[in-house]
């Protein structure tokens, strides 16, 4: 096998080991926007294969994905001014386990804040990243990722309403 | 009762820790948007450094010999330096002086910014007439205004001939009005591979098989770069010519092969391509005029530019 078939293989291994993660990843970012979150996942990962010498090197590969993931989420924000809302179709099956309420709830809930709030709270709560790699991912001061923690959950108790006591008793 | 950190991250977890993703369509999708992005990472120009950059060491991997010794190491083989070309780099050739330039972007007095049609209409007369392509789009990427070009640059066009089965022809020139302020031009212009922001663009997405820089009578310099197909489910073979004129514009252009056919137009094709004193960012009000009504045009079909700066990692 050639240097290029094995870089392909190396690739597609990442990619069917970790797209999991990255697809849930995204599909809090879009607030539960089915289709967006499959085509924010699969350009995290195509810039990824572009530049697979460049990733395979890198100390921690799932964290530069990552960040390619958020950074897309945000520059695709940028780009479409459209409201976003939680796809009304969603595959058949797709959510599998879970609290559909809560499910429905919350995607709805963190589809209401700004987009940048959104990553923030992903990568704090979801992704467990400290307030500094946090910061580090998208480029913002500690102090205000901080800060825009804070009254992004805030904001997000306010849009939950009575929903929060599901929430709160997992 | 309040909703604190460890209620969200429960609650995230809850939420989407049962969903199951189409992981084999992720893979799939992912591996052929990856061939897009390389493909339009070889006509992107410019040195954006992509921010991610700094995540992880950008050491080059790949290193060509001195000038004049005729080959040098890739991973995959050697790269030919083309007769009568050098390695490029620092010293292998003479930039022009563009002290002279005005130092912003703005467009001359009795001039306008080129219109997409007008720049597809010259790709179709300068292609030969048996390679002539049966659509043509083009975008000009720079400060707009009410759809029109403010006349403070820089510009950044492509103007392309669709690719897939029914072109006759493929291939993309590429303008980009201000290159000569780019910080690396001496390492630009230089068959040196690797994967930062001081390699050429060109060789960080594919190894080259041979490549070539010169200085021209003019004093312009252009280099010409060739790539292998790794057959039909790899990277695409083409060729490309880019030329840096004394005026500060850089003129690209690219053609490649899909599915491991050979590209339809060679080094020296694309190298009279480009050295054509047609391509021009600014020009007489009458060009833009005559291209009104030029066939056939199908405007950008957004393949390209949509998000193309992000891209140039």
């Amino acid at each position: 096998m050639g240097r290029h078939e094995d870089r392909q293989e190396e690739f597609r291994e990442f990619a069917a080991t970790r797209g999991a993660r990255l697809f849930r990843t995204a599909l809090l970012l879009t607030g539960g926007d089915w289709h967006a979150a499959e085509d924010l996942a699969q350009t995290a990962l195509g810039k990824a294969y572009a530049s697979w010498g460049r990733v395979r090197r890198a100390d921690n590969r799932d964290a530069y994905v990552r960040s390619v993931l958020v950074r897309a989420h945000l520059s695709q924000r940028r780009l479409k001014s459209s409201g976003e809302r939680p796809s009304a179709e969603l595959p058949e099956g797709a959510y599998g386990d879970g609290d559909p309420a809560l499910r429905v709830a919350l995607l709805q809930a963190l589809a209401q804040l700004p987009p940048k709030d959104r990553a923030v709270l992903v990568l704090r709560y979801w992704e467990d990243r400290s307030v500094e790699q946090t910061a580090a991912e998208l480029g913002l001061r500690a102090g205000t990722v901080r800060n825009r923690s804070m009254s992004a959950l805030a904001r997000l108790r306010e849009l939950l309403g009575g929903d929060r006591e599901s929430l709160t008793t997992i | 009762m309040k909703l604190d950190e460890q209620d969200l991250g429960a609650a995230m977890a809850e939420a989407v820790g049962g969903v199951r993703p189409p992981v084999t369509r992720l893979v799939e999708g992912a591996a052929l948007r990856g061939r897009r992005f390389r493909a339009r990472r070889r006509l992107a120009v410019g040195t954006a450094t992509c921010a991610l950059a700094a995540v992880v060491a950008g050491s080059s991997w790949l290193a060509v010999g001195g000038a004049g010794n005729g080959t040098g190491e890739r991973a995959g083989g050697t790269i030919r330096t083309m007769p009568g070309m050098t390695d490029g780099g620092p010293g292998e050739v003479t930039f022009p002086d563009f002290s002279g330039l005005p130092r912003e972007d703005t467009t001359p007095p009795g001039k306008e910014v080129v219109t997409d049609r007008a720049l597809a209409q010259v790709l179709d007369e300068l292609l030969p007439r048996d390679a002539r392509s049966e659509a043509y789009s083009a975008v000009v990427n720079g400060p707009r205004a009410d759809g029109k070009a403010t006349g403070t640059g820089p510009y950044d066009i492509i103007v392309r001939t669709p690719a897939g089965p029914a072109a006759v022809s493929d291939a993309d020139v590429h303008l980009y009005s201000a290159f000569h302020r780019s910080r690396y031009l001496g390492e630009l212009f230089s068959c040196a591979a690797g994967e930062d922001e001081r390699t050429h663009l060109a060789l960080r997405a594919q190894d080259p098989a041979s490549c070539g820089v010169r200085n021209l009578a003019d004093g312009s310099v252009l280099m010409l770069l060739t790539f292998e197909s790794d057959g039909p489910n790899g990277e695409d073979g083409g060729n490309s010519a880019w030329l840096l004129r004394p005026d500060g514009v850089l003129v690209s252009a690219a053609s490649y092969g899909a599915g491991g056919s050979a590209p339809a137009h060679t080094p020296a094709d694309l190298e009279r391509l480009v050295t054509s004193e047609r391509w021009q960012v600014y020009v007489d009000p009458g060009v833009n005029e005559r291209a009104e009504d030029f066939r056939p045009f199908r405007g950008f079909d957004g393949a390209v530019p949509d998000g193309g700066r992000e891209d140039l990692g």
